[in-house]
């Protein structure tokens, strides 16, 4: 007999050997049914004990984001948002009140050209913005605004006690940050006026669209884009007294050379 | 007619279904994942015998291929999740005993090799011309040699030259190719007569 033959007999051997062999397995059936419930209730029991422990916790943070007191139960490091980043400038959710620009000599204090010849005009000097009683001024900025300024910024309100939520700043408040940075910080008018440019084509429901407008009709007096910015400083003018910038906005008219009469 | 079922390895086979029989198996499967307890028993009942042959056929003893049989029952309701009735269910089942068949064969290794150094052994090969015993014996020296292959090459031997399947169907069971199950099994084949040669002319008298 030869190898392979040998093999092939032995595998039939084996074969055959083991058909011969069958068992009922009744009791290999029991002992599968018994453990796959064994591993059923264990989940059950799993499932019942993280099931309220995963809704406490989602209910806690949860909690913690809405009240920001996510101190009571994260290490500060872990707090979301607690990160103060130099650079950014996070604002206040409050309700829409003007932004504070803190008041700088210089800042949108117009200049408007003196005609040769003339005597002096007599700088208008913006007033000082009274600080709003609820902030929404730029507020991880306790020092100075800027280094460049030569006044000191006029003081932010203390938040309220029920601290306003610190959230992230959208793309509308960060093109704002860029516009008034721009404005005011680098005095780059005309980068500001298209950062302004691009926050009132927001529309009227970006929430200092009406400031913007106002702050891109003082970027065109400096650039000396005088009948732009009369265009643009002519709705202020004319608004309802007690309306935003009115005041101003007539003396800067009167500087540019409109009439009063013009102005109703 | 389950004998007659066992004895006839192309019922056991590993190429794809009819579609209505895909469709009913599939139809299983989805309940077993559900963990349906009496489609598990249907499932037991039609198959833990194909089953445990191949599981006794590959693992050696009666011990381990019946732990064999269990494990893969027991991990049938998850994985029915998988089954997508490109085969049977049955080599479904045969394919989740290969996967974990490591484990069995192992034991089942070691508790021959224990029994041989307790001297319980099966007797040696006598002189009786008795076929059944003859058969007995060189079912054993078999199983005995499937010990000292690589589970792969043992897994191939078994599902080919064994229970008879074409090389194509053993590689859909195992999960690999075809030329790879080929490959597997003449290695297995050539280190298998070695070793049955060693075991019918010890000391290498017979010509």
């Amino acid at each position: 007999m030869s190898p392979d033959d040998l093999l092939d007999r032995a595998a039939q051997s084996l074969r055959d050997q083991t058909r011969d062999s069958i068992r009922s397995g009744d009791r290999t059936l029991a002992q599968v049914l018994a453990s796959l419930r064994v591993r059923r209730r264990r989940r059950r029991i799993l499932l019942a004990a993280l099931i309220p422990v995963g809704t406490l916790f989602f209910g806690l943070a949860g909690w913690a984001m809405v009240t920001g007191r996510w101190s009571t139960f994260l290490p500060p490091q872990l707090v979301p948002g607690s990160q103060v980043v130099p650079t950014k400038e996070v604002v206040h959710r409050t309700r829409r009140r003007p932004p504070v620009i803190p008041a700088q000599s210089g800042t949108g204090a117009v200049v408007p050209p003196a005609p040769a010849n003339t005597p002096p005009v007599p700088e208008p000097s913006l007033p000082q913005l009274a600080p709003p009683t609820k902030s929404v001024a730029i507020i991880d900025r306790p020092e100075p605004r800027s280094a460049k300024t030569a006044t000191p910024p006029a003081p932010v309100a203390a938040p309220p006690a029920a601290a306003p939520t610190v959230r992230e700043p959208s793309a509308a408040d960060e093109l704002y940050r860029q516009a008034h940075e721009a404005h005011f910080v680098s005095r780059d008018y005309a980068a500001a006026l298209v950062a302004w440019n691009r926050y009132v084509m927001l529309g009227p429901k970006a929430r200092f669209f009406i400031e913007a407008r106002y702050n891109r009709a003082i970027a065109l007096v400096h650039l000396g884009r005088n009948a732009e910015a009369i265009e643009a400083l002519r709705p202020f003018a004319t608004a309802p007294p007690d309306s935003y910038r009115r005041a101003e906005a007539r003396d800067l008219l009167r500087h540019l050379g409109v009439p009063a009469a013009a102005v109703p | 007619m389950r004998m007659a079922a066992i004895g006839v390895p192309s019922l056991v086979n590993a190429l794809p279904l009819s579609s209505s029989d895909a469709t009913d198996e599939i139809a299983l499967a989805a309940r077993l994942a559900a963990g349906d307890e009496s489609t598990l028993r249907d499932v037991y009942r039609s198959h833990h015998s194909a089953l445990r042959v191949f599981a006794r056929r590959l693992v050696g003893d009666d011990m381990s291929a019946e732990d064999l049989v269990q494990e893969v029952f027991v991990r049938l309701p998850k994985a029915a999740r998988r089954f997508r009735g490109e085969a049977s269910l049955r080599s479904f089942l045969i394919g989740i005993a290969v996967n974990h068949a490591r484990h069995h064969v192992r034991s089942a290794v070691r508790r021959r090799a224990l029994a041989d150094r307790l001297g319980q052994s099966s007797p040696a090969q006598d002189c009786r011309p008795d076929l059944e015993h003859e058969r007995r014996s060189l079912s054993e020296a078999l199983s005995r040699a499937l010990d000292t292959l690589p589970l792969d090459e043992r897994v191939a031997f078994v599902l080919c030259a064994v229970e008879e399947r074409t090389s194509a169907e053993a590689a859909v069971l195992v999960g690999t190719r075809d030329s790879t199950i080929r490959s597997r099994l003449l290695k297995a084949r050539q280190k298998l007569r070695l070793q049955l040669i060693a075991w019918v002319d010890p000391e290498g008298e017979a010509q």
